[in-house]
């Protein structure tokens, strides 16, 4: 009875601030254009970034400029999303042809330009940190004239300012200057790709937002950058979100994500989802809810037989990859969800959950009410989290976490592991959940608490391995777990495709069932044939910390 | 920079290994068939595909009985140096034995074991064939692998064919070497 009033009142504290918050809809006229798959520094960067910029003003009073980008974009969901609002809101799109008419139409967001220096690429995001706070757009030299021509006068300009500089030299010249008047409960690492090719295709946001950018280090190798980085997260404020990507060759997303989470921060990634600062203006349609596809009800209670029970977990975040690949709804499969979005680009949300299959069942995550890692999280800020964590799970329908920590893995192989005061915590936290998810590639983290299993991948689909090896695998791990009922819980890379998963299953020797996530916990729960077990101290280690 | 993955566990083993070999192995020594030795470079276009490791290369010294299979592995900047050391006149316990993981798989090697190893020379010295058991750590608890390898000497001497084999695994996986020059140091 407790439980179920700590759930409602769960729900109802989740529900109205969504409700509660209605703005005026978002005007029913807006404009779009179509991006290139062009980044490179010489060739489409510059005005792209220009626009981006642009479109961060223009859309900080409202929504008025969206971006379309090509198919083959890390984010497959601009076309089908621009359907959504023509669709679902009722806006009247006008496509934009060119950078010069864009300026036509919305100079007046801007007070000015500020110019970068394409040869030193930190100070773009210099120049966006000052575009935030000056309300201008960026350019390159070769840019200025178009400007002038639109009545754009000089607001800075870095070309030389940083000639020589390190990295380090660079951001804390920026931090001297511009932090104390940044947003302090979001920042921007402005990372990702790097040199030839940049892709700052969220610097919209960060502009609407007034956030400070930067790519600085997180690796101790970098102990400069490192220790510039670690300022800026000391000095956000409690709960605070980290929106970008940690920049490629720099540190490892292990090391960024770790450093972030000792804060207690929330990353929101990647550097190039573009479009927040349109698809933040919208709520819900109205009378929407999310519905999830349950396949089995809160308190069933199901029994295993003796066989292979499998279940396909993806969780690069839902607007990359599978989902709009062929295939989707042949197998069940669990996607987790952004939940953040639910305050970011709700209808982002609401068109995966109304193109969702019978099979598609969303599952909150990752970690938290953000990617983080939790052996890292400080432990007074863990219930905080997870409150919040929680909350967006209710709005969402989500009855499952995954959870993933990568602190001392090498990118998708070795330790993924849970300490057991990390697994203590969440079964504290989440009395309600039907159980967890943990890892990214394999993992050995495993429990059962009451109902609730932990279960971690046996498997990670590498979607470059050929499918005949991928059957081979899952074959063996069969063959090494015999005692029925095996749970086998398989993490499916984004770019996967699930028609060749169909294959595989078909190919899979003994009695396999693949069943739905919350099936799968649930049978899970009533035979632990796996063994418990959380992270030991003499695991092995890629990345010692800081 | 290079890190090692899963040290210091890898490491100290590895050092140890080394150790173990230059003594093993003194230069000047007769050796079996001298065609296997040296080191010899996969070829991932024909071998069947790697999972968690990017590259690798078999560096192998025959001594008299003595066969030393070195695995210089590559996942991303990670380098892993292991050794098996087996021999063809005699059943040998070798330590931590090296197989070449499927590292998505949640099969993991346990921290510390022994495998008895049997290893003998077919086809005319041409092959060189290794029979062990391995323990691993799956969901369930401890399990066991047999491994059966082949070590195929191309004609001509300049081509490897290792054919693996699992109790478990239906399929074998097959990797393909070619040998690089005496003179070529590069590392995969």
């Amino acid at each position: 009875m407790k439980r179920l009033f700590g759930f409602s009142f769960i729900i109802i504290v989740a529900v109205f601030p969504i409700l509660d918050a209605a703005k005026p809809p978002p005007a029913k006229n807006a404009w779009t254009m179509r991006f290139d798959g062009d980044w490179t520094v010489a060739g489409g960067l510059p005005e792209k970034a220009m626009l981006v910029s642009l479109q961060g003003l223009t859309n900080r009073d409202a929504a008025r400029l969206y971006i379309i980008h090509p198919e083959d974009f890390q984010w497959e969901i601009t076309e089908p999303l621009y359907d959504f609002y023509k669709r679902k809101h009722g806006i009247a799109f006008t496509e934009i042809e060119t950078a010069n008419e864009a300026l036509s139409l919305f100079k007046s967001s801007a007070k000015g330009y500020v110019v970068w220096d394409a040869s030193e690429g930190a100070s773009l995001n210099v120049a966006f940190t000052i575009a935030g706070l000056e309300d201008g757009i960026v350019v390159t030299e070769a840019l200025i004239p178009l400007v002038e021509a639109h009545g754009l006068k000089p607001i800075d300009d870095l070309r030389g300012r940083y000639n020589g500089m390190s990295h380090a030299e660079i951001y804390e010249d920026a931090i001297e200057r511009y932090w104390h008047r940044c947003s302090r409960d979001k920042v921007m690492l402005m990372g990702g790709h790097r040199g030839r090719v940049m892709m700052p295709a969220m610097a919209d946001w960060g502009i609407r937002e007034r956030m400070f950018f930067h790519e600085l280090s997180a690796d101790p190798e970098e102990a400069d950058e490192l220790e510039l980085n670690r300022q800026l997260l000391e000095d956000l404020d409690v709960g605070a979100t980290v929106f970008g990507w940690h920049p490629y060759g720099k540190d490892t997303e292990e090391q960024s994500t770790m450093l972030l989470s000792m804060y207690g921060h929330k990353m929101e990634g990647l550097h190039n989802l573009p479009n927040l600062s349109y698809n933040c203006q919208f709520e819900f349609t109205p009378g929407f809810r999310f519905t999830n596809n349950h396949s089995v009800a809160k308190d069933a209670v199901l029994e295993a037989e003796d066989k292979i029970y499998m279940t396909f977990v993806q969780s690069d975040s839902i607007g990359i990859g599978v989902w709009t690949k062929p295939g989707r709804g042949k197998l069940p499969f669990a996607w987790q969800v952004t939940m953040n979005w639910t305050k970011f680009s709700p209808a982002a949300l609401e068109y995966f959950h109304e193109s969702a299959t019978p099979n598609d069942y969303f599952i909150g995550g990752l970690s938290g009410p953000g990617y983080m890692y939790p052996n890292n999280i400080p432990e007074d800020r863990f219930p905080i989290l997870m409150d919040e964590a929680k909350e967006l799970m209710a709005v969402l329908d989500e009855r499952v976490m995954e959870i993933m920590d990568n602190s001392a893995a090498d990118g998708n192989v070795g330790n993924a592991e849970l300490f057991e005061e990390t697994v203590d915590r969440y079964y504290e936290a989440f009395p309600d959940v039907l159980g967890f998810i943990n890892g990214y590639g394999p993992a050995r983290t495993r429990d059962l608490r009451d109902t609730r299993p932990m279960i971690s991948y046996d498997y990670y689909i590498d979607p470059k391995r050929p499918r005949e090896e991928v059957t081979a695998d899952l074959n063996e791990l069969i063959a090494l777990n015999r005692n029925l009922p095996y749970f086998l819980a398989v993490h499916v890379r984004e770019s996967n495709d699930v028609n060749s998963l169909v294959t595989v299953v078909e190919n899979l020797e003994g009695p396999v069932e693949v069943v739905p996530l919350d099936k799968f916990l649930k049978l899970a729960a009533s035979a632990k044939t796996y063994k418990t077990r959380y992270r030991q101290a003499d695991d092995p280690v890629h990345f010692k910390g800081y | 920079m290079e890190t090692v993955c899963w040290a210091p566990f890898y490491m100290k083993r590895s050092l140890l290994k080394f150790l173990a070999l230059s003594i093993a192995f003194p230069l000047g020594l007769a050796l079996a068939n001298p065609d296997f030795n040296g080191r010899w470079r996969l070829d991932t276009a024909r071998s069947s595909a790697l999972d968690g490791w990017t590259a690798m290369d078999l560096i192998l010294k025959v001594d008299g009985s003595k066969v030393a299979i070195e695995h210089d592995m590559r996942w991303r900047s990670t380098r892993v140096l292991e050794t098996n050391l087996v021999d063809t006149k005699k059943r040998v316990q070798v330590a931590d034995f090296f197989r070449i993981e499927q590292r998505h798989m949640a099969v993991y090697p346990p921290k510390k074991s022994s495998s008895s190893v049997e290893a003998r020379w077919l086809d005319g010295k041409q092959t060189l064939r290794v029979e062990t058991t391995v323990p691993v750590e799956v969901s369930q608890g401890d399990a066991k692998i047999r491994l059966y390898f082949e070590y195929r000497l191309g004609v001509g001497g300049d081509t490897l064919t290792v054919i693996e084999l699992h109790s478990t695994r239906n399929n074998p996986l097959v990797y393909r070497f070619r040998k690089l020059a005496d003179d070529d140091t590069s590392r995969p």
